[in-house]
């Protein structure tokens, strides 16, 4: 057991012993929450802009949920989305100057997941939604619990990388979606393995549990977090056993739930609950609310930290420069690091909403997270030492809980 | 009489390796190796080159494996119910 265990801490500390966890997928914090009227966030404003091709996009309202064309963001794709159209990452030297220049650029030429846009839509890219209206149980959360708006994703590249940070604090060199001849490496030695062990390896078996939403597209129901090396397809529950699971004697100190991922076979999304960009967004906040109604409703409410992530910003602009970051330091090789990254700086910002009866309402938290925050936090409630140098160096999420627990909070939201 | 859906033009398009379908299709791939071993699952992954393969193999395989979590699960409830009894 790791010494910082045994610090005394609030009561809000003391008394949570479940920590639940929703990734869901590839929006930026101001695409998603910076026309969101939430005073006191740092947020994209009409000042804000990229140039490309001589017309100035300024950030504005009217994105729609669902996209037109998948917007780029492999590692080429969000070091022009940081750096500017034309930049160069040359491996072994710093991450190039980031002036959040080249979103709208990447938007119109690139071809990582597809066809490019219309030329009338390219703005979109730069735009943020009205969540009040497109993701109203979201936005209940945010201002019902506390909304991050310093949370970054852990890598400027891809989903996958990025997942594994939230599970390992490392994605083992890996900085762009897997090939299929990593794939089938990871396959003879029965998945991805982290140098140090996955968080589930750290917790050990019967003290996690994994679930996906089941609804929706059959073809979304495929868990990522089952290419990890001693988790299996087996392992992750469908949804519709949750709200009954935590009302029988729940044991799992950490839950971690996929949304469903839609149409994966024609690359749209479509029919899932993971706010994919080609998907739109009342999948996901229906499941939101769904999460949030089941623990609610349980005898665990006030033991339990309920976080809403999201991988990666899925290419939208957002104006925060991610900054630098500790690289993870578990000896994992070359052979994943096709980019070269040194994983020195973080990914472009996205929404995090913290969701317990003992964090404060409608408070904006504006520390610096990443994904690796997750395990940090993991690793001070529940005695484990860190599984690399990123989530030793990463701000955990107990400064947020208070000594008073609520009983204001929402006994159910959504329809 | 029902009609007949009209073929998806978006079936013949071919799989792309480094995107996100390919390595869902892995994570299949590795479950189904769990069920049927390592060859088996191998030559059927092999017979994939579009998305309508694609489609085809979710299809097919996936109802094999949600039945084999339900089995899975249940293993699991009856293990720690023994545990709790025991306790």
């Amino acid at each position: 057991m790791s010494a910082e265990a045994t610090t005394a801490s609030s009561s809000g500390q003391a008394n949570i012993q479940h920590v639940f966890v929703l990734m869901l997928e590839n929006r930026s914090f101001d695409h998603l929450f910076a026309l969101s009227g939430i005073p006191g966030i740092t947020a994209a404003t009409s000042k804000n802009s990229n140039a490309c091709n001589g017309t100035t996009y300024t950030f504005c309202g009217g994105a729609p949920g669902q996209m037109p064309t998948d917007p780029g963001h492999e590692f080429t794709d969000v070091l022009e989305q940081l750096c500017g159209a034309g930049a160069q990452y040359q491996k072994g030297q710093a991450y190039p100057a980031v002036d959040n220049s080249g979103f709208v650029s990447n938007y119109t030429t690139t071809k990582d997941e597809g066809t490019p846009p219309q030329p009338a839509d390219v703005g979109k890219i730069i735009s943020g939604v009205d969540i009040r209206t497109q993701a109203p149980n979201l936005y209940q959360l945010a201002t019902e619990f506390v909304l991050c708006d310093g949370w970054r994703s852990s890598l400027p590249g891809p989903t996958w990388p990025n997942r594994y940070f939230l599970h390992g604090a490392s994605s083992a060199g890996l900085d762009h979606s897997p090939t299929s001849a990593e794939m089938g490496e990871w396959e003879a030695v029965d998945g991805f393995a982290y140098p140090n062990g996955s968080i589930f390896d750290a917790l050990g078996e019967g003290k996690y549990r994994l679930y996906q939403d089941e609804f929706g597209s059959a073809f979304g129901r495929v868990p990522q977090v089952a290419s990890i090396k001693g988790i299996s397809f087996f392992d992750v529950d469908d949804l519709s056993h949750f709200e009954d699971d935590l009302k029988a004697g729940y044991t799992a100190s950490y839950t971690f739930i996929e949304p469903g991922y839609g149409d994966i076979v024609h690359s749209t999304y479509e029919g899932g609950s993971s706010q994919h960009p080609m998907d739109g967004l009342s999948g996901g906040d229906q499941l939101a609310a769904r999460i949030y109604n089941a623990i609610r409703n349980s005898p665990l409410w006030e033991n339990s930290l309920f976080v809403i992530l999201y991988d990666e910003h899925g290419g939208f602009y957002d104006s925060v420069k991610p900054g630098n970051a500790a690289p993870p330091n578990d000896g994992a090789d070359d052979s994943l690091n096709t980019n070269g990254f040194s994983f020195d700086v973080y990914g472009v910002r996205v929404p995090a909403i913290v969701v317990s009866p003992w964090v404060a309402r409608g408070h904006v938290d504006h520390t610096v997270y990443d994904h690796s925050s997750v395990l940090a936090t993991l690793a001070r409630l529940f005695g484990l030492n860190p599984l690399t140098d990123r989530d030793k160096d990463a701000k955990n999420l107990l400064p947020l809980l208070t000594n008073a627990c609520r009983t204001d909070c929402p006994q159910r939201i959504g329809s | 009489m029902s009609a007949i859906p009209s073929p998806d033009p978006r079936d013949d398009q071919p799989l792309r390796d480094g995107t996100s379908l390919m390595a869902f299709l892995h994570v299949l791939k590795k479950a189904h190796k769990a069920l049927v071993g390592p060859n088996a699952a191998h030559q059927r992954f092999l017979l994939m080159s579009t998305r309508g393969h694609a489609k085809k193999y979710i299809e097919e395989i996936m109802p094999l494996l949600l039945k084999k979590r339900a089995e899975h699960r249940l293993m699991r409830e009856k293990r720690h119910k023994g545990r709790q009894e025991t306790a």
